[in-house]
């Protein structure tokens, strides 16, 4: 237990400076802005309460909404992709149900369930953050070509970082 | 009342997914660019401080060009330095100047950081309220308007870069004087947009922008961008007119904050005109 909070407070850290120091730092096109924080929701494990996945999402998007100048809006996005990963991981539940203490890793779960998943989520979470960035109707089309594009580039950076960064117990 | 906790209690999670997005969503809408909860601000020591740090790395790599961008700009000011021109006289010549008195004075900052890739940018600045900096204080650089100081704490100040969707700079066309305000669209952080210049004004590619200085944030006459591409639309009354910013957002060091020695004066007198709604 204790173990297990030693290790997500380290991703909890490491993935805010990942983000804000080398990824915000980027800028590559307009159209790709990759936000792999989002990984630190995704890989809490199965039997986190709901509570303290809303919570620490709120938590983590109001850091990065502070280094970005950008109030409420990753906030906004990071809660509601919280929201919407409680009910997928039901929908897309083996048929005897997820074993005990083990997360929403590739290596438990297999790489396709993995990749649906994580793409389901971040899709969703680019999504919302960029349709609020801007909130015209006019913009509605630019945003989904951006979370699209934006998030098959986070997705890749996320199974690279899985790769070699992260091993679980088995 | 007893049915209604039951409820509660029994949906709790989507009630509290409410709760925390209705949190969200109200310091989004709420925030106005330029008064904002100064809580959430990366103007705060800790958030520029961690900022600081990392643009101090990258200053080495930026060293080369940042003298070029000096060195133009010290020959462009020594053209204009009063001292160069009285030169050619050749007896004493009192130099008492009471015709001229000056309007603006400028603070060099830094910028520690900026993007262009987003569709709201902003930048922070090492300078804060202990340098004079305050809230609604131009930024231009050697080349150009940058944005408006929105956000200052003691040692860092936080500007709305002119790429930013709340952002309207008062500009002219150098030419004939007409008058207009510039924003950004987004997309391309090289074009921006003039709107506002009725249609039959004749306008070419090349002709440069300038700030009109009527709002007292920039001086007059400081460069914006040239015209890249003029449109006649059918039933609008104004030209559609796309810009390129004559400073490259992309490559931002240095900078100057511009102070309006006369504001308060000025408010003062604006206040007494007469409101219409």
């Amino acid at each position: 237990m204790i173990s297990t909070i030693i290790k997500y407070s380290f991703l909890f850290v490491f993935l805010i400076l990942l983000q804000v120091l080398i990824l915000n730092n980027l800028h590559m096109s307009v159209l790709v802005n990759p936000y792999v924080y989002v990984l630190f929701i995704l890989l809490l494990p199965f039997e986190t309460q709901g509570w303290l996945v809303l919570s620490l999402s709120f938590v983590l998007g109001m850091i990065l909404d502070t280094f970005s100048n950008t109030v409420g809006m990753h906030t906004a996005a990071l809660v509601f992709m919280a929201f919407v990963r409680n009910y997928l991981l039901i929908v897309m539940a083996p048929r005897d149900g997820y074993e005990q203490e083990k997360t929403p890793h590739y290596t438990y779960m297999g790489l396709i369930w993995f990749v649906m998943y994580a793409g389901i989520l971040i899709f969703i979470h680019h999504l919302t953050l960029f349709v609020l960035e801007d909130f015209r109707a006019a913009y509605f089309f630019t945003a989904v070509f951006k979370a699209l594009l934006s998030g098959v580039f986070s997705l890749v950076i996320i199974l690279i970082l899985m790769l070699f960064s992260y091993r679980p117990r088995r | 009342m007893l049915s209604l906790i039951r409820f509660l209690l029994k949906h709790a999670f989507i009630v509290y997914f409410l709760v925390l997005e209705s949190i969200a969503f109200i310091l989004l809408f709420q925030s106005n660019p330029y008064q904002r909860a100064s809580f959430l601000n990366s103007s705060d020591y800790l958030f520029a401080g961690t900022y600081q740090a990392f643009d101090r790395m990258n200053d080495y790599l930026e060293l080369k060009r940042v003298n070029q961008d000096l060195s133009w700009e010290n020959s462009e000011l020594k053209k204009s330095a009063i001292r160069y021109f009285r030169k050619s006289f050749d007896q004493t010549v009192i130099y008492r100047d009471t015709a001229f008195r000056q309007e603006y004075t400028f603070y060099p900052v830094k910028i520690i950081r900026n993007t262009t890739h987003l569709r709201n940018n902003y930048m922070t600045l090492n300078k804060g309220e202990m340098n004079g900096v305050r809230q609604g204080m131009g930024v231009i650089s050697s080349k150009g308007v940058l944005g408006i100081v929105i956000e200052t704490s003691k040692q860092f100040s936080v500007a709305m870069s002119v790429l930013n969707k709340d952002s309207r700079i008062s500009a002219r066309v150098k030419k004939n004087g007409y008058f207009g305000s510039v924003i950004w669209t987004g997309g391309d952080y090289r074009i921006g947009r003039l709107n506002e210049i009725p249609n039959h004004v004749s306008l070419v590619e090349g002709d440069t922008i300038v700030t009109s200085g009527f709002s007292g944030i920039f001086p007059e006459n400081v460069p914006i961008g040239t015209v890249k591409t003029v449109t006649r639309k059918k039933g609008s009354g104004f030209l559609e007119i796309e810009i390129v910013f004559t400073q490259d957002f992309k490559t931002l060091s240095y900078g100057h904050i511009v102070k309006y020695l006369h504001e308060i004066e000025r408010k003062e007198i604006e206040s007494k005109i007469p409101k219409n709604d």
